[in-house]
């Protein structure tokens, strides 16, 4: 197991530098340039002139990605070109806020989806599996941007339940959370109802019923934790998604977080940020992918790592 | 010729017989049925949609804007005095187009890649498909974003956008299919008779890897209706005065309190459309996984 | 390993609950808060280093300058009591307020305003507003509190380059601290003292009982927060999280207005809107085409339309509320399909011809967009709209002639210095053509040109106003643009708030807020 751990960690490597290269390459072949737009469409050509010096941008690609690994390796992921501030400071201040919206969301989005869908295959082909099917494709698609302000006029300014937007207490945290758990409650609902189906189909599961074993029992103990295992799988997938900042949540909440940063480091052509965001957003998801592989062998047995 | 009419004999009785059992298991779940319904009907829209339309979309009327739902306007107009019915409907054409075309033009490119790979094998597919996970980390709103930026605005752009971020995620389901067909009787019997790689994947893997692929394209055509919309939202969606649904509803989201009839019709459009393409999906996946009892 | 699982969740909730911090409890208590909702962040707080609005904003309310704005752009005293300008303008002498202090309890002095403009015209430096204050040669403080500028050649516009908001006066020992730590920890002699910054969220500033001004500041905090999407940040107002929200859509305005509790704060802007076009190259050449199209756009449905009302025909190149301003035409180009199609026939183009507009993505943008598109189709000029992402637009519209693909686009300019010089020389003069300036319709007259160089060599206002008013009229004749409209910046106040304010600049005032009632 540990040696196993070991050699997916390793191939991690080739990996990310296989994204840094490519994430040099792809923020070159973007239309803008940094030092036009942080000087401003009023900012004379001599002003602009100054700020590229100041960013560096006067120097050739090739040195600036050498640079850029030398420092990286050491953890310098250089400075913002739009505030000054260390890049890994700044990544770091929004790291935090998507990884709470992101693990609030996945957490309403698991009980509720699973919820749904085991009450959908149990009460398979009847009025509230139709009901809650369509309802939870419903979740799926209504535009994220529509939902929120929905939520926002109807809960916040409506009924003033909780704040239109912004980061602040536990409250603040809610719409943002259902709003980007809804998608997500809905998928996991579909991919619950269908893998509980296969399973209940299963030899396994018609065995422990003919032993007599109360259907609750057989539900929960054989067939859930069977069931669980391509859930878990699609869960992770979701989680990464989140985490790499929900863009447009973020912005109709005000939302501090990740995606917000890219937003406004796309907008100031902020390589540096774009970089090391990018570089984050992998990492997390061959960490995601680790984690689901490994969850895998917890669950089920037939599965095995050497 | 007759080679492969040998190999295929073995194949084909097998689909058809599937084909009918699934038919009949479709037909008897009622909201698969019901999917079905609502995607024809924007089909028909999709179609037709010029010729249903009471009014021509982009017909101004500075005197009658913001009005409300009436006999002469069904859903009201806009705030440039246009029919919103008439949009809606014309804009099937081009939300469901860019939807079926974006997940089309993903679908074919993901399935070739998935295929390629899971029929070379060994260090080709290792690379290939670790390329396909760095395509799934990068946030897939990023890539669109520089597709916009690179290509210009632009429905053609917009599909292209969509499209490629839907490819990695078809590369991996097509994958697994192929690399199980390969190892059967008759793909390894094609290759004994001395069948061409590109005639072994196009004939023996592809028909195995379609029926997964198809009902994922099913379930894709909403999330890409939805990234339109997403994209609109932040600016980068197809020009104006283009009807779209997506772009409808994110450039009229600042009447929500003001004018919500604006914001209504196309959500609903949205919704609705997006509701009937997974219904179906779901119901073709049921009906296709003969592992599934009734 | 389930278990596992769920101890990961807690570990990682409780981690980013700890990420929110302390200091988030909204305070309340006797405290008199105003929250200001604007719709971005701000990029840095070293003003010399700014050229964005909210930027801008929060640093007016920290620092002053030797002069700033009136709420209609005038220029009023600050740290400077009075001023002369010698007449061939190219020494200007301050006289500056005694007994002010620094929010870092240095004093404020002469020395304090040579060191800061030192410090910009540095090219060393690197600052972003270089440009605004390098033509000045030498600084001499004559005493304590006299300051003397004298400029390498005659300046006319420059007493509004002193009162432009990036002109404010840093303490000289936070200077010393170096860049990186201005852009974070702003040090002036305002109304209000920086008290944090979180990034994405929101700055705050408490009251300085030491200003300078008797009977201000009146309340005790000011928190600027950023909230990019329109509809939340109206929906924040009507919440009452808010005291101030802006901009407000016109879309919106209406809704704002109705609620009670709230209300619509109307202000004239400094804002110009047009399309320029293209006059060295294609149909755009020829003058009679760029007439036909400006009798073509009726700039009164549009105001109506797309505005709600809210806004006004330009009827010079510039909005009447920059300084030396005269109207050429009043009540703007006149709207008038025939005579555009008759100038569009002698001019060759019967049939019209298809053209593409560039513009920005932003929403109210594209709805203007579709309206400009939708009126030159009844004159036949079937144009292409192209939305662009801000970096991509920029980047296209900055190349030189050259490469420089444009044929028409859509732009809005406010002069930041107020004055007529800015809103005329970036966008119509002959030496600022991409990549140097936004002269997007590579206008060049040479009568224009000599007229703006001499309106600059004079401290004598009527002269300069003269020298605008014939510029103004030369090319409102020839017409490198179409002459839209002249917008008003709508706000959203809750009753019982006043003093904050928007300027025509687009940059909002808090320095004297007041809270009553609740």
């Amino acid at each position: 197991m540990s040696s196993y751990l070991v050699r997916r960690l390793w191939q991690m490597v080739p990996i990310l530098f296989g994204v840094s290269l490519g994430a040099f390459a792809f923020l070159q072949a973007v239309p803008g340039d940094p030092a036009r737009l942080l000087a401003g469409p009023d900012a004379t050509l001599q002003d602009v002139q100054l700020v590229r010096a100041r960013l560096g941008l006067d120097r050739p690609l090739i040195l600036r990605y050498v640079y850029f690994l030398r420092n990286a390796l050491v953890g310098d992921f250089g400075r913002s070109f739009r505030s000054g501030e260390a890049v890994a400071a700044i990544v770091a201040r929004h790291f935090g806020p998507t990884l709470l919206l992101s693990v609030a969301s996945v957490v309403f989005a698991t009980v509720t989806g699973l919820g749904v869908g085991l009450l959908q295959a149990v009460r398979r082909n009847t009025a509230p599996d139709y009901v809650s099917t369509v309802v939870s494709v419903a979740g799926i698609s209504t535009p994220p941007f529509f939902l929120g302000l929905l939520l926002i006029y109807l809960l916040a300014v409506g009924l003033r339940w909780f704040p239109t937007g912004g980061m602040g207490t536990a409250r603040s945290l809610v719409l943002p959370a259902l709003t980007l758990g809804a998608g997500v409650a809905a998928t996991i609902a579909r991919f619950a109802r269908s893998s509980l189906l296969e399973v209940l189909g299963e030899e396994f599961v018609r065995t422990a019923r003919a032993k007599g074993l109360e259907e609750r029992s057989v539900l929960l103990k054989h067939a859930l934790r069977n069931a669980l295992i391509p859930v878990v799988t699609m869960i992770g997938l979701q989680f990464g998604f989140l985490l790499s900042g929900a863009i447009v949540v973020e912005t109709v909440f005000s939302w501090p977080g990740l995606g917000w940063l890219m937003v406004q480091s796309i907008s100031f052509r902020d390589y540096p940020v774009l970089v090391a965001e990018i570089l984050l957003f992998s990492l997390q998801f061959l960490v995601i992918n680790l984690v689901v592989d490994l969850l895998y062998a917890g669950l089920d047995p037939r599965v095995a790592y050497g | 010729m007759a080679r492969t009419a040998v190999v295929s004999i073995g194949v084909r009785p097998r689909v058809v017989s599937l084909g009918r059992r699934s038919l009949a298991r479709f037909v008897r779940r009622r909201t698969a049925m019901a999917g079905g319904i609502v995607s024809s009907v924007f089909v028909v829209m999709m179609l037709l949609g010029l010729w249903i339309a009471p009014y021509s979309p982009a017909a101004t009327d500075y005197n009658r804007t913001l009005e409300l739902p009436s006999l002469a306007h069904l859903a009201g107009t806009d705030d440039f005095g246009r029919d919103i019915f008439s949009r809606i409907v014309v804009a099937t054409r081009y939300s469901l187009g860019m939807g079926l075309g974006a997940v089309f033009l993903g679908a074919a490119l993901g399935m070739a890649w998935g295929i390629a790979s899971g029929f070379y094998g060994r260090a080709f597919d290792n690379v290939s498909m670790r390329i396909v996970d760095i395509m799934l980390a990068f946030p897939g709103i990023l890539l669109a974003i520089v597709v916009v930026a690179i290509l210009g605005p632009g429905l053609v752009n917009v599909v292209l956008a969509i499209g490629v971020f839907t490819i990695p995620s078809f590369a991996r389901l097509a994958r697994a299919p192929a690399l199980a067909a390969k190892a059967q009787e008759y793909a390894q019997a094609a290759r004994a008779l001395g069948a061409s790689n590109s005639r072994i994947m196009g004939r023996h893997l592809l028909p195995n890897v379609l029926p997964s692929c198809l009902v994922y394209v099913t379930l894709r055509v909403g999330t890409a209706i939805l990234t339109a919309s997403s994209l609109s939202f932040l600016g980068l969606g197809v020009q104006p005065p283009t009807p779209e649904w997506g772009a409808m509803l994110a450039q009229s989201r600042v009447f929500l309190n003001v004018a919500p009839h604006l914001v209504i019709g196309p959500g609903v459009a949205i919704s609705l459309a997006v509701l009937g393409f997974n219904l179906l999906g779901d119901g073709m996946r049921d009906a296709l996984d003969p592992r599934l009892r009734d | 390993m389930k278990k596992s699982v769920s101890g990961l969740l807690v570990v990682g909730v409780a981690l980013a609950l700890l990420s929110i911090g302390p200091g988030q409890t909204p305070v309340r208590a006797q405290a008199k808060t105003a929250t200001v909702a604007l719709y971005a962040d701000a990029v840095t707080l070293d003003p010399y280093d700014t050229n964005d609005n909210l930027s801008l904003s929060v640093e007016r309310t920290v620092y002053d300058g030797l002069v700033g704005f009136t709420p209609d752009m005038k220029v009023k005293p600050q740290l400077a009591t009075s001023w002369e300008a010698s007449p061939d303008a190219r020494v200007f002498t301050f006289h500056l307020r005694r007994g002010v202090k620094f929010h870092d309890g240095t004093a404020f002095s002469a020395e304090a305003v040579k060191i800061n403009f030192d410090r910009v015209r540095d090219p060393g430096q690197k600052l972003r507003r270089y440009s605004l204050y390098e033509m000045i040669d030498s600084i001499t403080v004559v005493d304590e509190s006299t300051v003397r500028f004298t400029l390498r050649k005659p300046f006319g516009a420059m007493l509004y380059n002193f009162a432009h908001p990036a002109g404010r006066i840093i303490s000289p020992a936070a200077i010393a601290k170096g860049g990186a730590f201005l852009a974070r920890n702003p040090v002036g002699t305002g109304p209000f003292k920086f008290v944090s910054w979180a990034p994405g969220r929101e700055i705050v500033l408490e009251r300085n009982p030491e200003f300078w001004e008797a009977g201000q500041p009146r309340v005790d905090r000011i928190v600027f927060k950023f909230i990019p999407e329109d509809a939340s940040r109206v929906a924040m107002l009507l919440s009452g999280e808010a005291q101030f929200a802006f901009p407000v859509t016109g879309v919106q305005a209406d809704a704002v207005a109705k609620t009670p509790d709230v209300s619509l704060d109307a202000r004239w802007s400094i804002y110009a809107y047009y399309v320029a076009l293209h006059t060295q190259r294609g149909p755009f050449r020829n003058m009679a085409v760029r007439q036909a199209l400006n009798y073509a756009i009726d700039k009164n449905a549009i105001v109506k339309v797309v505005l709600r009302g809210y806004g006004r025909a330009l009827d010079a190149p510039m909005a009447p509320g920059v300084a030396n301003y005269t109207q050429v035409q009043a009540g703007g180009w006149p709207y008038d399909v025939v005579k555009a199609k008759a100038l569009l026939s002698e001019a060759g183009f019967p049939n019209g011809f298809p053209t593409v507009l560039w513009l920005g993505n932003a929403t109210e943008t594209q709805r203007l967009g579709e309206a400009i598109q939708q009126m030159l189709a009844q004159v036949g000029v079937k144009v292409e709209l192209q939305p662009m992402e801000a970096g991509t637009l920029s980047a296209v519209r900055f190349k030189p002639i050259e490469d420089n693909l444009s044929q028409a686009n859509l732009a809005g300019w406010s002069p930041s210095t107020g004055d007529a010089d800015w809103a005329l020389r970036p966008l119509l003069g002959g030496g600022t053509w991409p990549p140097t300036l936004f002269n997007l319709a590579f206008y060049k007259n040479a009568k224009v040109d000599e007229l703006l160089a001499d309106a600059l060599g004079t401290a004598d206002e009527t002269r300069r106003a003269k020298d605008y008013a014939e510029a103004s009229r030369i090319v409102w004749g020839e017409a490198p643009w179409i002459f839209l409209y002249n917008s008003q910046n709508l706000a959203g106040v809750r009753a019982g708030t006043t003093g904050v304010y928007a300027l025509g600049d687009g940059t909002v005032d808090v320095r004297e807020a007041t809270l009553t009632g609740k």
